[in-house]
């Protein structure tokens, strides 16, 4: 199976993201379809055997919509700003008209004050040329809106009516009845001037171009902190060729095995090592650490990042899309354009809102029209009021939004949410395992004492591990190696070998055995990071229970876990026993979250509920993990949580809101208060508040850009 | 500039008699008023046209200055009026000169929904035209002669009265009533006619 991405066009409203996804899902060959309304992106798998991408981008046309080019970050950011400049453009030109228009038919009703009047169009007076006044203004409105009767009676002949439906159902029933009308007053019925509804036509597409105009501006937003990080990616690069000569070219021209130079203050254009010379290095912008990381030959440097003082040559091994840079914008678009678990329901409602609504907006309008004695004018009143009214707009755009918030909040502080379930997972953890070493410590153990003559044996086996504490045995020891054979290293017990003609066993702790006989012991101690205490101590604060995971012997274990304010330790556990050691907390009821940076931290990572890797860890454990921190900080731990949580809480108001705004509006524009001596609603307010639901939902979710960690 | 200028001479005179095309409700105002005409009782007083209602008291006066109506005096008095004393009530409103160029009452009507449109109206709520005599006084007459029961109506703002000491409700052959209009409902008093 391969993943695909594709950028969609033409969607206006959840009901399209449903329709697409539904359109994609029927061709056999493919699977894990999901739409997202807010980036305008299809994400599924398929069998390149089964199933070729020209026929999912057919059945996408087919269904109405458009599958656009793939563009880059800047194409697309020009493709929005212009799709938010034509739109703002149309509401100007619509409002330019739909005011006058209002103003004209709103006026010879107004009867408390006197306002100014053009004589020429009284309509009872002049009935006729009143009402061509009328529709002279309500054809610019109905012109710039000719999408929405475009896209609205497409879809509604392809039985899959969308927003648009809604309003081209409605405008079009005020303006055919508004024209007869118009007719009635040809044939000498004046009257009938008094039942002219172009103002709800026309004020109605200039409020949803207006709504559609600011949601547009709002989306846009949601997407700050990817366009931010977009923008900090180099354009070119300064290659020194094969005389010697430096030269400047684009980006997308170097070469993996090229060698680059980097000047004081420039952008490192990809990833490498470094060749020659010695620099300090600003990788804020990957990991948030703000203090320079310096540079020397064969050190790494990474794409993205700022070269501070000195002159850096160095050999390019990653570029394009396969430097850290790169895979993190991926990282964060993909999650940014995966849903969560709670987006289900408003998925499943926007599919079948539409058409309830106009069953609805039928039925409440002929019911109005044979059950009251009201007339024809009511029961359309009704009816082009509940069609309006009705906004599957905010119910869709509910929780994406709050996810592009959320997750480029977190990305803004070194947190890699990997998708929208992680992001739902993470508000519910109530339990998290730490590993120890690396995770809560600075991972670089150091000898501090040393029991019988055994450094020496130790050091000269050690040498063969990249263990940590093996590591600090061998800077701890001076002196000279000793020959070794069959070293063997038993994974999170220790290491083994033959030492002139002995049988040497260095068992994780450190004790030293010889031919099986305990010989002596060197105490390692690996120090906690500084900010392992503040973390436990905000993680405990939050209710949430904190447990260390570890190999390590308990002693030490303890003592570190004593130290960070860790009441409870697992110790002694392998590493292919750290994920069952998750799985028993998890029978227990417990949600639990795993926070680990090695390749022995995987599984653990994998089975937990929530999976969350120290972005200084090893790629393995990061392609485990649900979250990524790009800082070694563990007080990023709870300001995921906290994002997390704050995030869901803003999804939950959005929906409360979206399917709160329906609940009510729909009696209400149905005429349920008007049955009991209250107002009936103008469809004039019933389209602001149509409009204004969207807009508040994504003013919500915006809320979050103010997120502090 | 100039080309602009000539543009508009040859285009304003379409434009107004595509307007003129587009009074409906005055061009129907006058061919429903002639049918009104042929049913009453009209008198040519050197160029004053006095139609007069079937109570042979309430008369709407047509003049190339002015158009009015007139009605009897003593009903008001006997329903308290404490004003001046006089035989009849005049409420009347000045027109363009009409120039003694016109030989019916039909045309008369013509000549004012010429020239002075905005006193010639429509009345949904009874389905009439009307033309408004100021303060709140007019003469309606019925848009179909057929299917309406009040052909012509004389309406009267009452305030002036009531002021003067009228019971409204006791004013011998007008009815106070309350009357539908684009403004709302107003307190009217009426008399109305049916002609057929």
């Amino acid at each position: 199976m391969q993943t695909q991405t594709l950028p969609i066009g033409g969607m206006t409203c959840a009901a399209c993201a449903a329709r697409v996804q539904k359109a994609i899902s029927k061709i056999s060959g493919t699977d894990g379809v999901s739409v997202n309304f807010a980036t305008e992106k299809a994400t599924f798998s398929y069998d390149p055997a089964l199933v070729r991408l020209a026929a999912v981008k057919e059945a996408v046309i087919k269904a109405g919509y458009k599958v656009l080019e793939k563009s880059d970050a800047d194409e697309d950011r020009e493709r929005k700003q212009k799709e938010i400049r034509v739109l703002w453009t149309k509401f100007i030109i619509s409002a330019i008209f739909a005011l006058p228009l209002l103003y004209i038919a709103m006026v010879p009703m107004i009867k408390i004050v006197r306002l100014p009047f053009p004589g020429g169009l009284d309509p009872m007076i002049y009935p006729l040329i009143y009402a061509i006044a009328e529709i002279i203004l309500v054809i610019p409105c109905i012109a710039v809106g000719y999408r929405f009767y475009f896209v609205g009676f497409r879809a509604l002949i392809m039985r899959a009516p969308n927003m648009d439906s809604l309003i081209a159902v409605g405008t079009t029933a005020a303006v055919l009845y508004s024209a007869y009308n118009v007719f009635q007053i040809t044939n000498g019925n004046f009257g009938a001037v008094e039942s002219l509804y172009f103002e709800t036509a026309g004020v109605i597409i200039t409020l949803i171009l207006l709504g559609k105009s600011l949601e547009a501006r709002a989306k846009g937003r949601t997407s700050d902190a990817i366009k931010k990080l977009m923008g900090l990616a180099p354009k070119t690069a300064i290659i020194i060729d094969s005389e010697g000569k430096e030269r400047e070219i684009p980006i997308d021209d170097v070469e993996i095995g090229d060698i680059l130079l980097v000047k004081p203050g420039a952008k490192i254009p990809v990833d490498g090592s470094v060749a020659d010379g010695h620099s300090a290095v600003d990788e804020s912008m990957l990991t948030g650490e703000s203090i320079p990381v310096d540079k020397a030959a064969g050190d790494k440097v990474f794409a993205a990042t700022i070269n501070a003082n000195g002159i850096l040559k160095f050999k390019a091994e990653k570029i394009g899309s396969e430097t850290a840079f790169s895979q993190i914008i991926k990282l964060v678009e993909d999650a940014q354009g995966s849903k969560a678990p709670i987006a289900a329901l408003a998925d499943t409602v926007s599919g079948i809102f539409v058409p309830i609504v106009i069953g609805i907006a039928l039925i409440v309008g002929i019911s109005w029209f044979i059950f009251s004695n009201l007339g024809l004018e009511h029961a359309l009143t009704i009816f082009v009021s509940v069609l309006v009214i009705a906004c599957p707009c905010a119910l869709g755009l509910a929780t994406p939004t709050a996810i592009m918030v959320g997750t480029g909040k977190g990305a803004e502080n070194g947190i890699l949410i990997k998708g929208g379930e992680a992001l739902e997972t993470a508000h519910k953890i109530d339990t998290i395992v730490f590993d120890k070493t690396g995770t809560i410590t600075e991972g670089k153990p150091v000898v501090t004492a040393v029991e019988g003559e055994v450094l020496q044996l130790a050091a000269s086996l050690e040498k063969f591990s990249n263990h940590p504490i093996a590591k600090a045995i061998c800077e701890h020891f001076d002196g000279e190696f000793l020959a070794a054979e069959k070293f063997e290293e038993i994974p999170g017990n220790g290491v083994s070998g033959i030492i002139n003609g002995k049988n040497i066993e260095i068992r994780r702790g450190i004790k030293v055995y010889e031919n099986g006989e305990y010989i002596g012991k060197i105490v390692v101690s690996d120090t906690p990071k500084t900010s392992s205490k503040a973390a436990i101590e905000r993680l405990r604060s939050m209710g949430i229970e904190v447990v260390m995971l570890t190999g390590d012997a308990r002693e030490t274990a303890e003592r570190v876990a004593a130290e960070v304010g860790i009441s409870r330790v697992l110790s002694e556990v392998f590493p292919q026993d750290k994920a069952n050691e998750i799985k028993k907390l998890q029978a227990e009821g417990k949600c639990v979250a795993m926070v680990g940076d090695g390749i022995n931290d995987a599984p653990a990572l994998a089975q937990a509920d929530i999976g969350i890797a120290i972005g200084s860890g090893t790629d393995v454990a990061m392609e485990s993990a649900d979250i990524v921190l790009m800082r070694s900080d563990l007080r990023d731990v709870p300001t995921a949580l906290k994002l997390s949580k704050q995030t869901i809480r803003n999804i939950k108001q959005n929906l409360f809101w979206a399917f709160g705004y329906n609940v009510v509006g729909i009696p209400i524009a149905a005429g349920v208060l008007y049955l009991f001596g209250g107002p009936l609603l103008n469809p004039i307010f019933a389209a602001a508040a149509m409009s204004l639901s969207s807009v508040s939902v994504l003013t919500n979710a915006l809320r979050l850009k103010r997120f502090k960690a | 500039m100039k080309k602009l200028a000539v543009i508009a001479l040859i285009i304003m005179p379409a434009i107004l008699t595509a307007c003129s095309q587009l009074d409906v409700v005055g061009t129907d105002a006058v061919r429903a008023f002639g049918e009104i005409v042929s049913s009453m009782d009209s008198v040519d007083d050197s160029g004053t046209w006095h139609l007069t209602a079937p109570d042979g008291k309430t008369v709407l006066i047509l003049n190339d200055n002015f158009v009015s109506i007139t009605f009897e005096a003593q009903p008001f008095y006997d329903a308290g009026f404490n004003g001046e004393i006089q035989e009849q009530f005049v409420k009347e409103r000045g027109i363009s000169d009409a120039n003694k160029s016109h030989d019916s009452p039909r045309n008369m009507v013509e000549h004012i929904v010429k020239n002075d449109r905005e006193i010639v109206g429509y009345h949904s709520a009874l389905d009439h035209y009307n033309i408004d005599l100021g303060d709140g006084n007019m003469f309606e007459w019925a848009k179909d002669l057929s299917s309406n029961d009040k052909d012509i109506v004389f309406v009267l703002n009452p305030e002036p009265f009531i002021n003067a000491g009228v019971d409204p409700n006791a004013i011998e052959g007008w009815t106070f009533a309350k009357v539908p209009t684009d403004n709302g409902e107003v307190d009217k008093l009426l008399k109305f006619f049916d002609l057929k």
